[in-house]
């Protein structure tokens, strides 16, 4: 989800940059400067996609070690069905988890401080935005170096 | 009459209309108009008459059916206007009971201790809103469309993921990705690129040599 946010602020900063901004379509296309909100908003679409539902591990592993694996309508419908299971269970749910002002969810502080810490001001921010590139540096070498030797090895 | 073999939804959808055309036009017809009216009609019925939790927050001592956020499908009544006094993000909590943060003689802002969660979430996250700034452009219906189709049709898997899952599960459910989409429920594309890497991997003995599956 940091990976979706940094993305996000790399491609809207350079949308904002490139488009033009005179006009009736540029008025349409490039209104504003690049916000907090779109950027949540754009994070949110697609951190909404970013994970695959657990029932699809079970397909995948089921056909390509074990054999026989169901029709795909049967495999749509099983990843269908767990999905739903657990989207009436977390409505059944909201009144006690997600309404209280007592339910803090720190899972979404870092995101949350990350955006912020890139739209406020840099004078602000600068402190902030100092460990958070020296940290996505180093976690960008170490987390894809392994990722593309490894999956080259895979393939070979 | 030939002789008829019972082979899947699409057959079984072509007998139902040689036999009775007219009861597949109006089960067409129930399906595209009369179900969607009814299952909306239930859904903001259900909505409506959702019995509410009935606790009262511990942070503020409020019932939370003033917290809520969604004021406005309780009862039927109309959403409630929030005025300026809660913009610390909490409905009818008072400002005095947040104290301000403390300035050093450069003016330089530090906060005092947090000691709930209301604090925490306070101090962290920033509540000030400037409404003239747009969210719905088209930069970010752009932006998040494209990135979550991207996610969805499973090429990014691999960048986006968390470094959890291991390569080879994550193969796997690429795979598993491009092998159900919809459009192979009727007709059987060409292979593509990474169903031939999978395949590769079997035919390359490479599952055999790491002892997670036997040919």
């Amino acid at each position: 989800m940091v990976f979706l946010t940094v993305i996000a602020y790399v491609l809207g900063e350079f949308m904002a940059v490139a488009i033009p901004r005179r006009g009736a379509v540029g008025r349409f296309l490039n209104p504003c400067p690049f916000n907090l909100k779109e950027h949540a908003a754009i994070t949110l679409m697609a951190s909404a996609a970013s994970q695959s539902a657990l029932a699809t591990e079970a397909l995948a592993s089921q056909d390509l070690f074990y054999g026989g694996y169901p029709s795909k309508v049967a495999g749509v419908f099983v990843v269908i069905t767990s999905q739903l299971i657990g989207y009436g269970l977390a409505g059944l749910l909201r009144d006690v988890l997600v309404y209280p002002t007592h339910m803090l969810w720190p899972m979404n502080l870092p995101v949350t401080s990350l955006l912020e810490s890139l739209h406020k001001d840099k004078t602000e921010a600068k402190a902030r935005l100092k460990i958070f590139y020296i940290i996505f540096f180093t976690m960008l070498v170490w987390e894809l170096f392994p990722e593309v030797s490894t999956s080259y090895t895979y393939l070979s | 009459m030939t002789s008829h073999i019972f082979c899947g939804p699409a057959d079984f959808k072509r007998r139902i209309i040689s036999k009775w055309p007219e009861a597949y036009i109006q089960a067409r017809y129930f399906t595209l108009f009369v179900v969607p009216v009814l299952s909306q009609i239930f859904v903001s019925t259900m909505s409506i008459k959702r019995p509410s939790y009935d606790g009262a927050d511990t942070d503020t001592g409020i019932p939370l059916h003033s917290v809520s956020p969604v004021n406005s499908s309780r009862d039927g009544s109309k959403p409630q206007i929030i005025d300026d006094s809660t913009k610390h993000g909490f409905a009818n909590a008072e400002p005095e009971s947040i104290p301000p943060p403390y300035e050093d003689e450069e003016g330089r802002k530090a906060s005092v201790a947090v000691n709930t969660a209301e604090d925490l979430v306070t101090r962290v996250i920033d509540v000030e809103d400037d409404p003239t700034l747009n969210v719905w452009t088209f930069r970010m219906w752009f932006l998040g469309r494209s990135r979550q189709t991207a996610l969805y049709s499973g090429s990014w898997d691999l960048l986006g993921s968390s470094a959890g899952a291991s390569p080879i599960l994550k193969n796997a459910t690429l795979t598993i990705l491009h092998r159900y989409r919809p459009i192979d429920l009727w007709r059987r594309p060409a292979r593509d690129l990474l169903f031939q890497a999978a395949d590769n991997l079997r035919l390359c003995g490479v599952l055999d040599r790491y002892r997670v599956c036997s040919r």
